[in-house]
């Protein structure tokens, strides 16, 4: 039982705690939801076949997110003092000089930003499609919302985050 | 759809994110098309679209620390014994009312048993109106027996004949014909006209 549970948490941790991690935008707390919803897994884990585990997960991580942040309102941390996220800025920071490279994490670090003050369903949907690659289809079955809202989220979405950079940036950032 | 205020820059933005992602039918996203090449700003949010797209998606997805994995294992093995403990350890009262439960289930079911293996009335083997002649029949055989031993000299009190010997042979004449049917009933029917 706890082996299958073990291989479980091995197999879908990366997907709850990325989740948790670009919602929250803190890797404190996002740890504290990982705990939390691979805990509510393993009562619920009978009850559960292996397809409908992931969906499972990614439902509870979300609403374990938005009661979190829903508790902690009042004190906005910053995600700039996440301690992983100069590692993010390396992996994915592709550019030659130090210049176009402090630029492109300013611009990520300003994304993040952005995407952390969307509202929900938005912010999911953007997670789950854009950074976590689920099709539309498995996010309506996430979320419990229809296929089109998804679709039409996402674009609201996407189109807030560029408002919020073009507010920063102008059209600079996309040159 | 385009409604009638609407610029031409505002419904190209308001189709942008759809038409960077290819969601558009052809012939709207022709005309999102055509827009973008004659206007230099919307092309330019069409640029910062792509870069906030491209950007998402390039956000990596992240391992959790191994701690809190560790701590997640650990958590499910505490969670698997105190399980087993409280199976052990139910509070006295939840037993005494298990208890309790479990002896009112055994009660109502043999109870239960013992009603569905009463006794079933069976029809009759024979009528009353039967079981009456045949008693009439005997009392008269009865009686002649008795006018015969008179007549041979010998003295028999009908009243001691009728309850000593023909009602309890017609009790259980009655009885053994019919189960169901009172003892009683056809023994009292015609005692007095037996007296000859």
């Amino acid at each position: 039982m706890v082996s299958g549970f073990d291989a479980a948490v091995q197999r879908h941790q990366r997907k709850v705690y990325t989740f948790a991690r670009y919602y929250l935008g803190q890797a404190e707390e996002a740890e504290d939801i990982t705990q939390e919803v691979f805990l509510k897994l393993w009562r619920h884990s009978p009850e559960l076949d292996v397809e409908a585990t992931r969906a499972w997960l990614l439902t509870v991580t979300r609403n374990a997110c938005y009661d979190r942040l829903r508790r902690r309102r009042s004190s906005a941390k910053v995600f700039a003092d996440d301690p992983e996220e100069s590692a993010t800025e390396k992996v994915s920071a592709v550019e030659p000089g130090p210049e176009a490279r402090a630029a492109a994490a300013d611009f990520r670090r300003h994304l993040k930003s952005a995407l952390k003050q969307l509202k929900d369903p938005m912010k999911s949907i953007v997670i789950l499609r854009e950074i976590q690659g689920l099709k539309y289809d498995e996010i309506a079955g996430v979320l419990g919302v229809p296929l089109n809202t998804v679709r039409v989220y996402l674009h609201r979405g996407r189109a807030r985050l560029r408002r919020e950079l073009k507010e920063v940036y102008g059209h600079e950032a996309a040159l | 759809m385009k409604r009638p205020s609407e610029t031409p820059c505002e419904t190209a933005l308001e189709r942008l994110e759809a038409f960077v992602d290819g969601d558009l039918a052809a012939v709207e996203a022709a005309a999102v098309e055509a827009h973008l090449s004659g206007c230099g700003d919307c092309a330019a949010e069409r640029a910062l679209a792509l870069a906030v797209r491209r950007e998402l998606r390039a956000f990596p997805e992240l391992d959790a620390p191994s701690a809190v994995l560790a701590e997640i294992s650990r958590g499910a093995e505490r969670a698997r014994f105190r399980r087993r403990v409280r199976v052990w350890q139910r509070p006295v009262r939840t037993r005494a009312v298990a208890a309790v439960f479990a002896a009112l289930v055994i009660g109502a079911g043999l109870w239960w048993g013992r009603l569905l293996q009463a006794p079933v009335e069976h029809p009759p083997l024979a009528d009353a109106a039967a079981v009456a002649q045949a008693t009439e029949e005997a009392r008269y055989a009865l009686a002649y027996l008795t006018r015969v031993h008179r007549r041979a000299g010998l003295k028999l009190r009908d009243d001691l004949f009728v309850e000593r010997v023909a009602r309890p042979s017609a009790r259980s004449l009655a009885r053994s014909l019919s189960p169901g049917l009172r003892t009683d009933a056809g023994g009292e029917g015609g005692s007095d006209s037996d007296r000859s």
